[in-house]
Formats: C-alpha cells, structure tokens, sequence
C-alpha cells in the first residue's frame, strides 16, 4: 500500500459514460505515468443505466453520426460500426442505433484506450465507493469490503439517481410488489400478465421506454400513463439547420421575454416552411451561456413554469419509437392521464389508483396489476440516502447549488465544500453539474466535459508528478 | 428430510413445525435452505415489517422461537452489512425484491483468535427468490450495491445472539452482541 503513495493516482467512481470517458481520455493523453482505478458497482462495467438495458427497442435519442464519444473526432462512432459486420450495412449517419450496441461501443473505446495508453494504468475494481477521507493532499477512498487506497484525485462520475416516489398521503402502496420505484429494476416487468393493465407514472423518455419494453415482450393490456401535465415527449425529425437568431449577448435576461423571443422566431420559422425543431437546436450551442446569464430568480421560474415544454421539445424521441407510441396511442392500448395521483387502493387481484384530473375536481379510478414510477430522477443531493452521499454531506466536502438540482461546481469540474471553497481534489461531471449548466445530461454536452476534465486533472497532477519524481 | 410432499408451499406455522422436528445440531444447511425456499410467506404479513433506514439498513424480527429468528431486512441503495459470521449458527436468506450481493470471505491468515485477517472469495449477484446460503462458521457480507431497494428475509437456527466482525484493514475480529427492534 505504501509504495501507491508515490504512484500518482485517480480514482473515478462509477464507470457509465462519464466516468468511463474521462479514463479513456487519461489513458489516452498520460504523459507521465499515471494509475488510474476506476469503481463500479455493477458487474458490467462502461454501460451504465441508459446504455446497460438489454431491450432492442431501447433507441438511442441521437442519430448514430452524432454519437461519436469524442468531440475533435466526429466520425468514430460510425468507424467503429463499419468494424462489426452486423452494423455495417444497416446502420447510416441518421440511424438511431439501439441503447445496447452503444454501450458496447464504449466498453469498447475503454479497451483501446487501455491497451494502447503509453503513461496510464487502469485497474477495474468491482466494489462500492462508501466513503473518502480527506488528508491533506490526497484522499482516501473507502469501499464497503473494508478496502481503502489512496488517491490524488477523484472524480465522482455518479450518473443519474433513482427517480423518488411521488408524494401521497398514505405511502403502503409503495413497499407492495406490484410497485416498482426504480424503472430499471430487471424486475421491472417479469412477472406481468398480459393482459394485466399497468400504469406507468410520469410520461417523459422513460415512460416510453417502459411502453415499447412492455411490445417488445408481447404485453396486450392496457397501459395508463399518469403526469401532471400529461405531455409526451416529441418525435424527432430531420430538418435543415436553422440559422442562429440569438446569441449570448443580445439574449434578454429574463425568462417571460425570452420565451417570448423564441416562440416569435418559432412562429416566423413556421411560416417561412422551417421547422421549430430546427429553431430549437440552433440554441443548442448557447443554452449554457443562456442559463449562467440568467438571475437565480429568474433560473427558477424557468424549472417552475417552462421546464416541461422545454423537455418534451428539446429531448425528443427517435421516430421508430415515436411510430410505436402513436400505434399504441391510436389503438387506445395507451391512455394518458393528466394529473396527479390521490390514492391507491390494493386488493389480492390488483390496485385500483384515482386520479385527479389536471385542473378539474374530477377523480377517475384507473385498475391495473401494476405500477412503474418513471418520474425524472432524483436530483437534490440533500435528499439522497447513499453511504457516499451521506458521507461526503457529512463532511461537507459537497454542497447542493443554489436551485438543488445538482451538486455545485467550479466551471473546472472540482466540487464546491459546505463553505464554497473550490476542492483541489474532487471533481464531477454529468449530470451532478446540473446547476451550473442546465444541458449536461446528454453524450454531446459530457463528452466535452470528460476531455476537458481529464485535461484539467492531467494539468494539475503533472506538477505533483515532477515534484514527486525530482 | 421430512418434508410434507402434498404440497410444496409451507406456511409459517408448517415452517415452526418442520424446525421443531429437527434438532438444532443435526440441522444442515441444505435442510434449511429447503424449508426456506418453500416458504409462502404471506406478503401481507412481511409488508408490516418493511420500513427503510437513512443511517444503515434496518432489522426487523419478524418471529423467534427457540429454534431459530427469522426477520426481515431493508436496505437502501448503498447500504452494507460488516463482514462477520454467525458464531456457530446457521443462515439462509432469500430475496423478497430488488436484488442483493452476498458475498463470502476467507481467512487466509490467523494470528490468533482476535486476529484473523480476510479476504473476498466470492460474490454473486441475487435477484427476486433467491437464496444467500451461508455456513455455521462462514464469513460473510451482505450488501445492496444496485440502484433499487432491497427487501430480504433471514433465517437463522438457532436464534442469533452474538456474531464475529471482521475488520479487513487491522485483522482484528470483536464478538458484538445482537440487539433487535421489536415492533411495538
């Protein structure tokens, strides 16, 4: 154990995408000799949640010639089909590639990265990070078998947490096995009869997840979906470029006015034969700068009043999975529900759940065999029950950002403490960078983030190295 | 095994009747292992039990008779046991939902008897059903490493009264004595 103290060393936690990218990239650019662990809970590592599913019908959101893990290289990801005869000849620049091989590209990407890395040694451990110990320049990370090792830099790359259990008055419904609070259990949906209804609740990307999942394995029943405002994600379509009509400086600083602009510059767009989705997109490279630029004020009144319509625009759906949704849709074999669950009422043979309807006094009582929380993760860090989380709160080595939805984050990556000082060795990215970025869930917006966070970490570790090494 | 083959569903009274015909000495960990996985526990009777802890996951006794415990935990996403044996007795667990990691260790050192140190031998992965099996003197760990909660019930012959930890970083092992949160 000691001789690792003059081994420099990274340890990242959580090996989906994020952290995944950022140990490709440090394997990748090592320019001294570097150790690089990276922990995962999971036996399956380099797939995370979105890319760890094993249903064909789970479609990427992105058209595949978009998808390349690496910025300065666009065209990777479709190499790396042209490699597998059985993707070679099926999958196009606008194809939306299922979920799966996805994550096998990135298994992949870690693979090369590792086996051609000059300076950099990876070591996977199986294991769960439960506690890090801060000691002066380095830290210790803790696993739940009792193991520590020390590190000079961490990088928490937690992905996204479970979605929490809507509010209701009384929560005994929630422990009954009928009930599934994490839409990615692999119980999820065994078990189900098929001509059972299941209600899923929430009506957001997952929820159609949900939907095609219950086709793809033959289910014939009904599916009720339950939101508040009852909105569904919008399909994608293909459109020529929409020429930018806002830029960072001549951007109003309110929400209400810019709203307004771009319902404006939507209506103009129509008008002239141009699609909205193509005007939406054209923000695409400066909503980070649109949101940094807005008053915390007026940041939340956009989460209070506009986030919905601002998801099911701008995180659209691939048209195969959209077709599916609307077939179901059409059949009736969907029925979506606006409002807010009151009550479950569970007997031996299934539950029956009254639903107010958005807006009105009116109750309908839905009854399925089945009920599947799809609500959009959890994302207040104060709420979260993890020994990590729980650990790092205690310490007060992580604090929420103003809006708690997110951890608050140095524009570098590095974790602000409880007093707001800028850590030297902790660092995220991903979605825990929510706050500070609004867009930083998607592949386009984190595989930037890992480049730049490996450069960073590779930055201020090179003058540890040569101190260590003079 | 005596096992009532008209059917293969034993309701917790039939569950006490089995354990009482076999005494504890003679009982295997392959007998129990049966009699637990036929076990139809009513969901109605385990749902009472089930309720979460923010600090470590929480331990319900669900029915003790002079033969065994048998009690009911939940786990968070996160939460761990300590790596520990049973002093002796028996255990077998089985998933009630989500999924649980069970591991198994193995001393590969003993300096004396408070001085053991250990190692991982194995783990696996246990989803809706299944059992974690664990020996009279087995060192083991028990953990919810997946995203989703974990409810499990425990059986262990004869009832628990003290178990060993082991720490993995000094090789120290302490005899902790077990309390139980009775409901009220």
């Amino acid at each position: 154990m000691n001789k690792d103290i003059f081994r420099t060393t990274i340890a990242i936690i959580g090996a989906g995408f994020s952290g995944t990218l950022v140990a490709a990239h440090l394997l990748k650019n090592a320019t001294f000799p570097i150790e690089i662990k990276i922990i995962e809970r999971k036996s399956v590592m380099g797939k995370g949640v979105a890319y760890g599913t094993k249903y064909e019908s789970h479609l990427l959101n992105v058209p595949a010639g978009k998808m390349s893990a690496f910025p300065d290289d666009p065209e990777h990801f479709l190499r790396w089909i042209k490699t597998r005869p059985d993707l070679a000849e099926i999958v196009k620049p606008d194809t939306f590639v299922p979920r799966k091989i996805y994550g096998e590209y990135i298994q992949t990407v870690l693979k090369e990265a590792e086996a051609t890395s000059q300076y950099g040694r990876l070591e996977r451990i199986k294991n769960e990070a439960i506690a890090i110990q801060a000691d002066r320049d380095r830290v210790i990370v803790c696993l739940s078998t009792g193991e520590k090792f020390p590190a000079h830099k961490i990088v928490l790359a937690l992905g996204n947490f479970p979605p929490s259990d809507p509010p209701i008055a009384d929560r005994s419904f929630y422990t009954s096995l009928r009930y599934i609070s994490y839409p990615w259990s692999p119980h999820a949906l065994t078990d189900i009869e098929p001509n059972d209804a299941v209600l899923l609740i929430g009506s957001g990307l997952t929820m159609l997840d949900l939907a095609v999942a219950l086709t793809e394995q033959g289910h014939q029943g009904e599916i009720h979906v339950v939101s508040r405002h009852g909105l569904l994600p919008h399909p994608h379509k293909f459109t020529k470029p929409y020429p930018a009509f806002l830029s960072s400086e001549t951007a109003p600083k309110t929400i209400r006015s810019l709203f307004r602009v771009v319902r404006r510059e939507v209506k103009n767009a129509i008008a002239q034969g141009d699609d909205w989705r193509a005007v939406l997109d054209s923000l695409r490279p400066i909503t980070q700068q649109l949101w940094q630029q807005l008053p915390l004020d007026e940041q939340r009144r956009f989460l209070r009043h506009v986030r919905i319509y601002w998801e099911v625009h701008r995180h659209r759906v691939s048209p195969g999975v959209a077709e599916k949704v609307a077939t179901m849709l059409n059949s009736g074999q969907m029925r979506v529900h606006a409002g807010r669950i009151q009550a479950y009422e569970e007997d031996a043979d299934g539950v029956n759940v009254a639903i107010r309807k958005r807006q009105t006094t009116d109750t309908e009582v839905v009854r399925v065999g089945r009920v599947i929380n799809c609500t959009g993760t959890e994302c207040d860090y104060r709420k979260f029950q993890h020994p990590l989380i729980q650990n790092l709160r205690s310490q007060g080595l992580i604090r929420s950002d103003a809006l708690a939805i997110g951890l608050d984050v140095a524009p570098n990556g590095a974790l602000l403490d409880v007093d707001g000082v800028v850590s030297q060795n902790l660092y995220t990215l991903g979605p825990p960078r929510q706050g500070r970025l609004w867009e930083t869930t998607a592949v386009p917006e984190i595989r930037v983030q890992a480049a730049t966070l490996a450069k960073e970490l590779m930055q201020t570790l090179s003058f540890h190295s040569s101190f260590l090494h003079n | 095994m005596t096992i009532n083959l008209l059917t293969n569903r034993l309701t917790l009274d039939n569950f006490i009747l089995e354990m009482m015909r076999i005494p504890p000495p003679d009982l295997q960990i392959e007998q129990l292992a049966a009699l637990v996985s036929q076990l139809d526990l009513n969901d109605i009777l385990l749902r009472q039990h089930i309720s979460f802890s923010d600090r470590t996951y929480a331990r319900k006794l669900l029915c003790r008779t002079s033969r065994f415990d048998m009690l009911v935990l939940c786990w968070h996403p996160g939460q761990f046991t300590t790596i520990h044996d049973h002093a002796g007795a028996i255990n077998v667990t089985r998933v009630r939902s989500g999924i649980l990691t069970a591991r198994i260790f193995e001393v590969y050192e003993e300096k004396s008897a408070n001085e053991k140190w250990v190692r991982l031998q194995s783990e696996e992965e246990l989803d809706r059903g299944k059992l974690a099996i664990v020996d009279r003197h087995q060192i083991h760990q028990l953990a919810n490493t997946s995203d989703e909660k974990l409810v499990t019930l425990h059986v262990y012959a004869p009832p628990l009264k003290n178990i060993n930890v082991y720490c993995p970083n000094s090789g120290q092992v302490d005899e902790v004595n077990l309390t139980y949160s009775l409901e009220q």
